[in-house]
């Protein structure tokens, strides 16, 4: 089963999961076998195959319900695949979610009692363990208040220093980075940076393809349950920003070419302030309103803006422009927009279009000079006007 | 194998920081566990004893064996029973955050919930022996006849808590199900009130419900004569295997679908 350094194998994982009316469903699945002419099982997980090499670090990613989360658990063991089996010859120390095993009635310190139990820690290096989770998760004297008193990012932290300090051969590391403040990200990063170097194994889930490709010497990455790339690092996060713009312009709502909207768009950056100006045609007449959403390339929306417009038989012959100043607060990476067309009909509001990842920008590239492009290009929008043209 | 050596061992872990966190925020702690059962004692005594004068006799001698005692030796384990039914319905729904992120075995949850109510069989063992040295029944088999049907009661409970538990996650009625069960259970078992206040007919019927048998055996040790076979502790032990192998087969099929519905 396995080869030379191999420490988990996955193979051929398959995970059904039974959409029901009600949990009877599953009752009546789990206890006969067959499902009720009613249910359906969605199938999250189709033939799942890799391994994992002693100190080797793999990175999945893959955007939200591509069956990643569902993964992890399986390989942990807190849920039974459906078809196929993992063996391991090592032990996992997981870290699923910021929720990560903690009973929320137990405090900080109690909980790590558990982890360390669970990890079958010997008794009498237990409260040498708890110590150092301690004095990582900087916990102080929160450590001792009940975890459900913890904001996510406290939680993240004690998550982050139980699965770190256990000593498992395998750290699982689902999307706990992806909350708490910036200093304790890094202390985490360095921790992993300093185990990684002594030898350890991870498996990261994240949507950062700047983590990813930092940390992981190899990335699967997962959509629709299927892994999609299993290979190089760069490759992978090259993949994964593709999957993920590909779930933007397979929108289930009707959607149409930006070119058929937007016509330019223009912004320029002056210090702390930046001004957008973009045109569009609108097909027919009509009380509209456009909203544009701006997120980073994990999807993440940061910032957005909307405005009304009542649309007139005559304007249908030319570009209506719009303008917008904003405030320039954006870190350097890749961004797009999101842009949502709106139609008031009888007091009620309904959609007209998606223009899903109409433009894309480099924050970096976008701050030294005057961007002029087919398509919007916009930040914290603090204001919006029609302009005339 | 149900339980494991691992799961109790898990179960213990987790029964002890439950009740260590739940005492630890009340105002008087632990001492809930004494005064519930001693409140509710006066009330009953109040109500039953004094009011309406219901009482019991000895079987072997006729002599009067007042209110308390013996209402007490069938109220002990109907309240654990109570508990452990109450607390296996919540067992794993209430652990659901854990239950989905780590890899404790389901089983623990359940023996955890036993283990709590096992800690409470402790203090009603210690109630009933004050009560019994205070009427002065307490013989050289008191003791090990309450330690018996603390034995019994926890083979009759064990497999329930299993199916309560197993099933909670998938029968969203169950809770309140639940707490018909044991409102009606207080009311079909002679606890209250000796099974000689029933006709013979009822009699029978009323041993139909497990509960009875265990009331009566927890009765047992504050008789004069309490080595007497009857023939409901047979059908009692059939009703026990029963529980067992339905508890084995629904865990069985049961817990690899748990985390899909928590």
């Amino acid at each position: 089963m396995f080869s030379k350094d191999e420490i988990l194998v996955a193979k051929n994982i398959g995970k059904n999961f039974l959409i029901s009316s009600s949990t009877l469903g599953n009752l009546y699945l789990a206890l006969f076998n067959r499902k009720r002419k009613a249910d359906k099982i969605v199938s999250v997980l189709k033939n799942i195959s890799f391994s994992v090499k002693r100190g080797e670090t793999v990175g999945i990613m893959g955007r939200n319900g591509a069956g990643k989360s569902t993964l992890l658990s399986i390989i942990c063991g807190v849920i039974p695949p459906t078809s196929g089996e993992v063996v391991s010859n090592c032990s996992i120390s997981a870290s699923l979610n910021v929720a990560s095993g903690f009973s929320p009635d137990f405090t900080g310190r109690q909980n790590a009692h558990v982890f360390c139990n669970l990890h079958n820690i010997p008794a009498n290096e237990v409260n040498d363990v708890v110590a150092k989770i301690y004095d990582f998760s900087e916990l102080k004297s929160y450590f001792e208040m009940p975890v459900r008193t913890y904001s996510s990012g406290m939680r993240a932290r004690l998550s982050f220093a139980c699965s770190a300090f256990v000593k498992a051969d395998l750290i699982i590391v689902d999307e706990t980075l992806s909350v708490g403040d910036a200093a304790f990200k890094i202390k985490c990063l360095d921790q992993i940076r300093k185990m990684q170097m002594a030898g350890q194994s991870f498996l990261i889930v994240s949507h950062s393809p700047n983590m990813i490709s930092a940390y992981c010497s190899r990335v699967m990455v997962l959509d629709r349950g299927s892994i999609v790339h299993d290979g190089d690092a760069l490759e992978g996060v090259r993949m994964y920003k593709q999957v993920t713009s590909q779930q933007l312009s397979q929108s289930p709502v009707g959607h149409q070419k930006s070119e058929d909207f937007f016509e330019t768009a223009k912004v320029s950056f002056s210090g702390n302030q930046a001004r957008l100006k973009f045109s569009c045609t609108y097909k027919s007449g009509g009380h509209y309103r456009l909203s544009i959403a701006l997120k980073n390339m994990e999807g993440i929306t940061i910032s957005g803006f909307s405005v009304d417009d009542l649309i007139e038989a005559k304007d249908l012959s030319r570009p209506i422009a719009y303008e917008f100043s904003f405030s320039n607060c954006l870190s350097d990476g890749q961004y797009f927009f999101d842009g949502n067309l709106y139609i008031f009909a009888n007091d009620e509001k309904s959609l007209v279009k998606i223009y899903p990842n109409f433009f894309g920008f480099n924050q970096a590239v976008a701050q030294t000079s005057e961007q002029s492009k087919h398509a919007g290009l916009m930040n914290i929008f603090t204001n919006a006007s029609r302009t005339t043209t | 194998m149900l339980f494991t050596r691992e799961s109790f061992k898990f179960g213990y872990y987790l029964a002890k920081r439950d009740i260590s966190s739940t005492y630890s925020r009340s105002l008087f702690g632990m001492s809930w566990l004494f005064v519930s059962p001693l409140v509710a004692l006066a009330i009953y005594g109040f109500v039953y004893g004094r009011v309406l004068r219901v009482g019991w006799s000895d079987p072997s001698t006729g002599e009067a064996l007042g209110f308390i005692l013996p209402f007490f030796c069938g109220f002990a384990p109907y309240m654990l029973f109570s508990e452990a039914l109450a607390n296996s319905t919540n067992a794993l729904l209430s652990k659901r955050g854990l239950i989905t992120t780590s890899k404790i075995p389901l089983i623990s949850f359940i023996a955890s919930t036993l283990l709590r109510t096992g800690f409470s069989a402790i203090l009603q063992l210690c109630v009933l022996l004050s009560l019994s040295l205070f009427y002065q029944r307490f013989y050289y088999y008191t003791l090990p006849g309450f330690l018996l049907g603390f034995l019994t009661l926890f083979i009759f409970i064990t497999p329930i808590s299993i199916i309560f538990a197993i099933l909670a996650p998938f029968v969203a009625d169950l809770k309140d199900t639940t707490r018909v069960i044991v409102r009606f259970a207080f009311y079909l078992t002679p606890i209250a009130y000796p099974l000689s206040l029933v006709s013979e007919t009822f009699q029978k019927i009323l041993f139909l419900n497990p509960l009875t048998s265990l009331v009566e055996l927890f009765r047992f040790p504050i008789y004069s004569n309490p080595f007497v076979f009857q023939t409901w502790m047979l059908s009692f032990l059939v009703i026990c295997l029963l529980l067992w192998a339905v508890a084995a087969f629904l865990f069985s099929k049961l817990s690899p679908a748990v985390t899909d519905v928590l």
